[in-house]
């Protein structure tokens, strides 16, 4: 027998999920819907010229703009740099703050700062570390480290360094985030399956191979697919330390759409360029499913 | 396959619990010793530091002789059967089966051997492919005395391997054990709270309580010679009743259970001649369940509760002579045939003398 559509169960059930609803709907699902629509037009703000319909034209006129080809780039070359070392990172200091040691909680709690610090105040700080001339921090360590042979830079205006010195920035500021859902992963490992372990013969390294690793998969990939997805909406950093240069070397998705929409009040263009990131982001979180599917097939 | 033995052993933990005190127990070569006792009596932690998984406090622990205090659990040459059985949940039973022997680093051939082995032997063969989760609980504890086994290791531990099963699995694999022991001869120790496992497994049995080791000896030994009240009370199922005995001169009876009973001492001394230290003093009985019968000639008994098991029935009484103002401490017979008895009737049991055991205040047996 079919229930009724509206009996009272899913009457309170639409009633309760309806806040959430309603907001992801009027912030989320609407405002994508008409980014969606505008990408398909020529909406500038303040320009005198009728809107009209252009169809794929921003899209092919994005795609041969060399900036955004150089910020999408960017992207990739910042997720493929971060994303491994900044999990490899997490992953030893959870396993080291893992451990029982006089002052573990200070030092979790050390680690996790700059996740509670503004991405802006994180990203002024770093500026200050990258001044240039022999005085600035990064330059002054680097010339202790090199035995005096580092010539000072221009870090945030290299065309070279620019780039990693956001990387850098990012790292430092995202592990400590991996670092915490790292340590759950670790702590909901039994600890019978390393004294199995230890008795079948497996030492520290046989056991972190094959006990550690495999018992940490899915928080791994929920990890992995975590920061992929933040790597994509890098913006902040690049904002406040380089303004995407110099020449394009640090712009971003995101700054380019910014830019276009905001700077420039292409909002047709900066539009099309949101659809594209997320199609993007899109396709990661697929094909993460996918890798994650098939592990649940054959457990 | 060697020997094991713990020399005055102590285990405190680091927030000061006693785990283990003075223990000192030898287990021979290809011997199944049954370490037993309630929860919380150190049982446990004799094997895990037997394992090396527990650090010894104080005192020695040897495996064939060598000292293994400072050895870590991969180079004691020990086996392990987990109680919930620790499988390695993301190997299929194949890899879990070749999980020591890859650590051992044997040759594919031979470990392809041994698997095979152990897979026919514990009928796992079709199982081989299957992920723990995919197995039923005697499935997985079968995989877990497998991969013990493959090792082939000079000791085996089990930690109560069969407290997660059904009861009829349990006598099933408990038969298993005691053939798998058997034939491959190797020295097993194995922890359980469970009485009876203990009594049909062991060779010999080693009753813990409160981190101290109370006896040990072949389970028949302890059941007919119980070392102190402890051993008499956690063995047998319902364990020994403990009366308070007093051998009044006057009289020339001994008295059980404020004067129930009244029993001529004469011949009671005449076979254990050290009861007569003990003339007018304090000392406990024991008698087990099964020695009472119903007679007319016997005490008079109030019923409190009956059990019925079908072929036999657990009557639990209160000897209805009881001085007033002393807690009156309910016993158990054991009676043969269909319960024909009923809460709050009087019954009339007796016993054979021979059959008392006698102990001190303290609960310690008189020799």
């Amino acid at each position: 027998m079919r229930q009724p559509l509206l009996d009272s169960r899913n009457f309170t059930a639409a009633f309760m999920s309806a806040p959430a609803l309603v907001g992801l709907l009027l912030f989320v699902a609407v405002p994508f819907l008409f980014a969606v629509a505008l990408s398909f037009t020529n909406l500038r703000l303040g320009s005198p010229l009728p809107l009209e319909w252009m169809g794929f034209e921003q899209y092919r006129r994005i795609f041969s703009d060399p900036s955004f080809v150089r910020a999408l780039l960017n992207n990739l070359v910042f997720v493929v740099v971060v994303v491994p070392l900044q999990t490899v990172l997490a992953l030893v200091l959870a396993l080291l703050l893992n451990r029982r040691f006089y002052g573990t909680t200070w030092f979790r709690t050390l680690f996790f700062m700059p996740v509670v610090f503004p991405l802006s105040l994180v990203a002024v700080v770093w500026v200050l570390i990258f001044a240039p001339g022999p005085n600035g921090m990064m330059n002054a360590f680097l010339d202790l480290v090199s035995l005096g042979s580092w010539t000072p830079r221009d870090f945030l205006h290299d065309p070279y360094f620019a780039l990693p010195a956001i990387m850098l920035t990012s790292i430092w500021q995202g592990t400590g985030f991996q670092m915490v859902i790292l340590l759950a992963g670790l702590q909901a490992v039994p600890a019978e399956l390393y004294e199995a372990a230890a008795i079948d013969g497996a030492g520290r390294r046989q056991q972190f191979w094959h006990i550690t690793l495999p018992q940490l998969r899915n928080t791994l990939i929920f990890v992995v697919l975590v920061t992929t997805i933040l790597a994509f909406r890098l913006f902040d950093q690049v904002q406040i330390m380089t303004q995407g240069g110099p020449y394009d070397a640090s712009t971003t998705v995101m700054f380019e759409t910014v830019e276009a929409a905001f700077a420039r009040q292409q909002v047709a263009r900066g539009a099309a360029m949101t659809v594209i990131l997320f199609l993007v982001v899109l396709l990661i979180t697929w094909l993460q499913r996918r890798v994650a599917r098939q592990e649940r097939e054959v457990t | 396959m060697a020997d094991v033995e713990y020399r005055h052993v102590d285990k405190i933990f680091e927030e000061g619990t006693k785990a283990l005190e003075k223990f000192s127990l030898a287990v021979e070569d290809g011997e199944m010793m049954v370490l037993v006792g309630p929860s919380g009596c150190g049982k446990s932690t004799a094997l895990r530091l037997l394992a090396g998984l527990e650090a010894v406090s104080n005192g020695e622990l040897l495996i064939g002789g060598r000292l293994v205090n400072e050895c870590s659990p991969q180079h004691r040459d020990i086996a392990m059967v987990f109680q919930n059985y620790a499988l390695y949940p993301h190997m299929t039973v194949r890899r879990n089966l070749e999980f020591p022997l890859r650590m051992m680093k044997l040759s594919k051939s031979e470990i392809a051997r041994r698997v095979e082995d152990a897979a026919h032997l514990l009928t796992l063969t079709d199982l081989l492919e299957k992920r723990p989760r995919q197995l039923s609980g005697g499935q997985r504890q079968r995989v877990a005395m497998g991969r013990a086994m493959v090792r082939q290791p000079q000791v085996f531990l089990m930690d109560e391997p069969l407290s997660n099963l059904d009861a009829k699995l349990r006598t099933q694999i408990r038969t298993e054990i005691i053939r798998l022991q058997k034939s491959s001869g190797v020295t097993t120790i194995y922890v359980t709270h469970d009485q009876v496992e203990a009594m049909t497994l062991g060779d010999r049995i080693a009753i813990l309580n409160a981190g101290k080791l109370q006896q040990v000896g072949p389970p028949q030994e302890l059941y007919d010679h119980p070392a102190n009240t402890f051993v008499a009370v956690f063995l047998g199922n319902p364990g020994m009743n403990i009366f308070d005995a007093t051998l009044n001169r006057d009289t020339g009876m001994l008295q059980l259970a404020a004067g129930a009973w009244q029993i001529p001492f004469e011949p009671l001394l005449a076979r254990k001649p050290s009861l007569s230290e003990y003339m007018e003093g304090a000392m406990l009985a024991g008698l087990r369940p099964e020695m009472f019968s119903t007679s007319t000639s016997g005490a008079e008994v109030t019923v409190e509760s009956v059990e019925s098991l079908g072929h036999e029935c657990l009557v639990y009484f209160t000897a209805s002579c009881v001085v007033p103002g002393r807690d009156q401490k309910t016993q158990v017979a054991r009676l043969p045939g269909p319960a024909l008895y009923e809460t709050g009737n009087s019954i009339q049991l007796s016993f054979d003398p021979e059959r008392l055991h006698f102990f001190t205040a303290d609960g310690d047996a008189i020799a």
